[in-house]
């Protein structure tokens, strides 16, 4: 017999006996379900962290002071190793498309009477190119107003919202940073909030020359953001920065480094490989749930080859050969299996919405899982209702004739 | 009309293993049955009449002895052979009509086309099966479902399926056991029709002495052996007895 025959008798089998057929798929339906919700919460999940990364700009080293560990130690109490003209210096390197340092501190601001702590982070204009933040009102501060020491401010949204009232352009008006006076010039849109949860608008940008000179009355920056003009630089710069910073800050041989970079794509690769663990846990849970509903299959196409023995001896006596009848009931398992497969997708796909709803956490479901969910169901399907089906082409047709 | 052996059985022995030791069920049966024949196979249970129908039926295989059918040898076929040969030669129609419940007359009748080699396309499977079911008086009744029909017109649907791949041989296992006098007697005249207008070989399993007089040949089979083998010499017609029978009105 063809298959487009098995198929037609499955389902009319399938067909009048509605009930244990539900029942039967049911198992199939949850597991596949849960493949999906749990595939498309975790994609979710990646996909919002490697978003949040990308938002501290893309392609970015990040070099951080450090006490050295060498043989003679410096005195000082904090690390600050790190200067502007290491910047200058970095930003000569090959590769290198853009140089931000960073001299940041909480600091009080104050608008007629209204007071706020934010942090406030001296930079270079090319912070708004590495973080891709330019303002949505008036504009960033320029490399003049760096060699000027400009008393000026770009200020996010947080900060703007809760130091002035409602209605009021920041820009232009005269803010009090730790009692230096300040003019607002920009104000940058909402960014959210950062991988660790923190929130990232409650900002104000200055010069770093004026950060250091003016406000924090320091030589040394807390960061350098360096971006680099390919992913695939990023690893040689790494080491170029290192092999210019050991020699600029004059480290001996065998001397350790009096700075860290960090490669952000490395953190990247990090978090990634967590969802993935964490994805890849889920969907095992609920490949668990899809082999126990499997087993269920598995034991109603064993009653039903039971019940069905006489039907199987009417077969064979009319020419069924074992082959056909063993297709016959792995059909009627797949076409089980599948059916319950897709139920299954659509009562995942619905699920995955309403968690996205209801939790506010972003899901994707992907073409890959459903596909997954599809294969893995037939696979359920064929694995469960060889042993049945054996079973029922094994069968003596004299004894199955007989049988009451 | 009495011609080439279709059914050639040559001292055909069957042994079942049974607890410690064994049953023989036959100990050397040699018969020939030539086309177009209408043989009643009779004899009390345990005699071995259904082993040797089942051998007959290519349900069974023996365990001596040679097996002719239709010039072809089946006694060494594999279980898979064996199935062709049941679905190309062999109509099967038992007591207890073994219709498959969930699907309708017509599609019962078209099972044996499905499992043929070199399938028809749909279209002739469908034209056969109205044959099929015309040929028995059921034209009307293909869309029902066999609990939609009663005992008589069941078999008779039995009848069509086995009829529907033009079989060499009919065997019917106690068609009429489960039927009252006159549905039986209508089993038994489409059986005949069957054998005289189809001149298809018949051979009926049976234990009612009634219903052998309809067949023009009569085996008797007791312990394993071939007790008696005699012609009828004027068999009853059915049809003709069914004349005489009061009308009922059917189910």
């Amino acid at each position: 017999m063809n298959l487009a025959g098995n198929f037609g008798i499955a389902l009319n089998g399938l067909r009048s006996n509605k009930m244990r057929s539900l029942l039967t798929i049911l198992g199939i339906v949850i597991g596949v379900a849960a493949v999906i919700v749990m595939i498309a919460v975790g994609q979710g999940a990646r996909a919002r962290i490697t978003s949040q990364i990308e938002s501290m700009g893309s392609n970015l080293l990040m070099v951080f002071p450090e006490f050295s560990r060498g043989p003679v130690r410096g005195a000082g109490g904090s690390a600050n190793t790190l200067t502007r003209e290491d910047a200058e210096a970095i930003a000569g390197l090959p590769y290198v498309e853009r140089v931000a340092p960073e001299l940041s501190g909480n600091a009080t601001l104050r608008y007629e009477g209204q007071t706020w702590t934010a942090q406030v982070s001296g930079t270079t204009p090319d912070m708004q190119y590495i973080k891709d933040w330019t303002p949505e009102r008036g504009s960033f501060f320029s490399d003049r107003d760096i060699s000027d020491n400009a008393m000026v401010a770009v200020i996010g949204r947080t900060a703007a919202d809760n130091l002035f009232p409602p209605g009021v352009d920041p820009v232009g008006r005269s803010i009090g940073i730790n009692r230096l006076n300040f003019t607002v010039i920009g104000v940058l849109p909402a960014k959210g909030a950062s991988i660790g949860g923190q929130e990232q608008d409650n900002v104000v940008y200055i010069p770093i020359s004026t950060a250091q000179v003016r406000l924090f009355g320091v030589n040394n920056v807390r960061l350098i953001n360096v971006q680099a003009g390919s992913a695939e630089s990023m690893a040689f710069l790494q080491d170029s920065i290192t092999n210019l910073l050991r020699e600029r800050h004059r480290i001996p041989q065998g001397g350790s480094n009096d700075f860290n970079v960090r490669n952000l794509a490395a953190v990247l690769a990090t978090a990634e490989d967590a969802t993935r663990i964490m994805t890849l846990l889920l969907a095992s849970v609920a490949g668990v749930s899809l082999l126990v509903g499997g087993i269920g299959i598995m034991n109603i196409m064993l009653v039903s080859v039971t019940e069905r023995t006489r039907e199987i001896g009417i077969r064979m006596a009319v020419g069924a050969t074992e082959l056909s009848i063993l297709t016959q009931f792995l059909v009627e398992a797949v076409t089980l299996c599948l059916l319950g497969g897709l139920i299954g997708i659509v009562i995942g796909f619905l699920g995955s919405k309403l968690i996205s709803m209801a939790a506010g956490w972003p899901t994707a479901v992907t073409l890959s899982s459903v596909l997954l969910a599809v294969g893995f169901s037939a696979a359920v399907g064929i694995f469960f209702g060889y042993y049945p089906a054996k079973k029922a082409a094994g069968l003596n047709p004299i004894d199955a004739l007989r049988f009451e | 009309m009495e011609s080439l052996p279709v059914i050639d059985l040559k001292e055909i022995r069957k042994v079942y293993p049974m607890g410690a030791g064994h049953v023989n069920a036959l100990k050397g049966v040699t018969v020939s049955v030539s086309a177009g024949e209408m043989v009643a196979v009779m004899g009390p249970s345990g005699s071995g009449k259904s082993t040797l129908l089942n051998i007959i039926g290519c349900l069974d295989r023996p365990t001596g002895g040679r097996y002719i059918l239709d010039g072809i040898d089946v006694s060494e076929m594999s279980k898979e052979e064996l199935a062709r040969v049941r679905n190309k030669k062999i109509g099967f129609v038992f007591q207890g009509f073994n219709l498959l419940s969930r699907v309708t007359a017509a599609a019962n009748v078209q099972l044996p086309l499905l499992y043929a080699d070199g399938k028809p396309d749909k279209k002739e499977m469908e034209r056969r099966t109205v044959e099929a079911l015309s040929w028995v008086g059921l034209r009307e009744y293909g869309h029902h479902l066999p609990n939609q029909l009663s005992g008589g017109q069941q078999q008779r649907v039995a009848i069509a399926r086995a009829l529907v791949n033009s079989p060499s041989i009919i065997l019917a296992d106690e068609p009429t056991g489960a039927l009252d006098t006159r549905t039986g007697m209508e089993v038994i005249d489409v059986i005949q029709r069957l054998n005289f207008q189809k001149k298809i070989t018949v051979i009926i399993v049976t234990h009612e002495p009634n219903v052998a007089l309809y067949c023009r040949r009569i085996i008797r089979v007791k312990d394993g052996r071939i007790q008696e083998d005699r012609k009828v010499d004027h068999p009853r017609v059915a049809a003709e007895d069914l004349k005489e029978m009061p009308a009922e009105v059917e189910e």
